[in-house]
């Protein structure tokens, strides 16, 4: 499965890369804001996203809703440091179904973009 | 404060600290003391910045000793020594870890609070100083087996 990673940390976007190494998961693309997300979504139509919340230019939230609205089957897992029940209502109401507090293990973000990917 | 007790609002971030330590590096967190801050704060070696706003707005300021820095740097997934850039990179996630961990707290305890991180930023150097300006804040200093974490947290609750 190819996925595009999106978070304004390098640190971030590489644990996510090393962590999917040797998996079923083939990181295609990184973008290190919203508004490159919606960008390269559009260009590399990634089978799931792992998007953070909090990032300069356009956050995760925004552009999770530009993505949607061009792909409504988008599958999108947010990683965040925020997890709080408002925030993850929020998502859900865009269509975000799956969310990974961080900090996170790599097993953890591979089970959760396993669940993501059968869902 | 009329919603918002002071002191849990700092609670919140020295809790969150010590919760992303303990689980990023494994290592036990201990406060060593605390008291209100000052108007002026000087910090050597790295600072993360972190604001916030929502139902209350501020800013949480974290010195991270430089032995520290480059543990979270490793535990975060680098594999060399750090650059000074990388060591920025790690003490800006470390602070957005923090931040986060802490808004969560205080959003779940406070439905409606809406407290929301900014982007966090990171600095390098000696003897910066930082200035609150109309907002109180708080000074704890947390001990790791990597150095003393200084944590200035300051906010105003919003009309």
């Amino acid at each position: 499965m190819r996925v595009l990673v999106v978070d304004d940390s390098p640190l971030v976007r590489n644990m996510v890369k090393k962590a999917c190494l040797g998996s079923a998961f083939e990181v295609v693309g990184e973008a290190r804001n919203g508004e490159e997300a919606v960008a390269l979504y559009r260009e590399l139509l990634p089978d799931i996203v792992t998007l953070d919340v909090t990032m300069p230019v356009k956050d995760g939230l925004s552009a999770a809703k530009e993505i949607l609205a061009f792909d409504p089957h988008a599958r999108i897992l947010l990683l965040s440091a925020m997890g709080d029940e408002e925030l993850l209502a929020e998502a859900r109401t865009l269509g975000i179904m799956s969310s990974l507090q961080k900090p996170f293990t790599p097993q953890a973000l591979l089970s959760a973009l396993q669940d993501l990917s059968r869902g | 404060m009329e919603r918002y007790q002071f002191s849990e609002i700092v609670d919140a971030f020295v809790d969150a600290a010590k919760e992303v330590v303990t689980q990023i590096l494994g290592v036990e967190v201990v406060e060593q003391q605390d008291g209100a801050g000052d108007a002026l704060i000087t910090f050597d070696g790295v600072v993360a910045v972190v604001g916030f706003s929502g139902a209350f707005s501020g800013r949480l300021l974290l010195g991270i000793p430089e032995p520290l820095s480059v543990a979270l740097f490793h535990a975060l997934g680098g594999e060399t020594l750090p650059s000074p850039d990388e060591e920025l990179f790690a003490a800006s996630e470390f602070g957005n870890l923090v931040t986060g961990h802490a808004l969560t707290s205080i959003n779940n305890r406070f439905p409606g609070s809406n407290a929301r991180p900014s982007p966090p930023s990171a600095f390098l150097g000696k003897r910066m100083v930082f200035f609150n300006f109309g907002t109180t804040g708080s000074r704890v200093i947390l001990a790791t087996p990597y150095g003393d974490m200084k944590m200035d947290i300051a906010f105003k609750e919003e009309p």
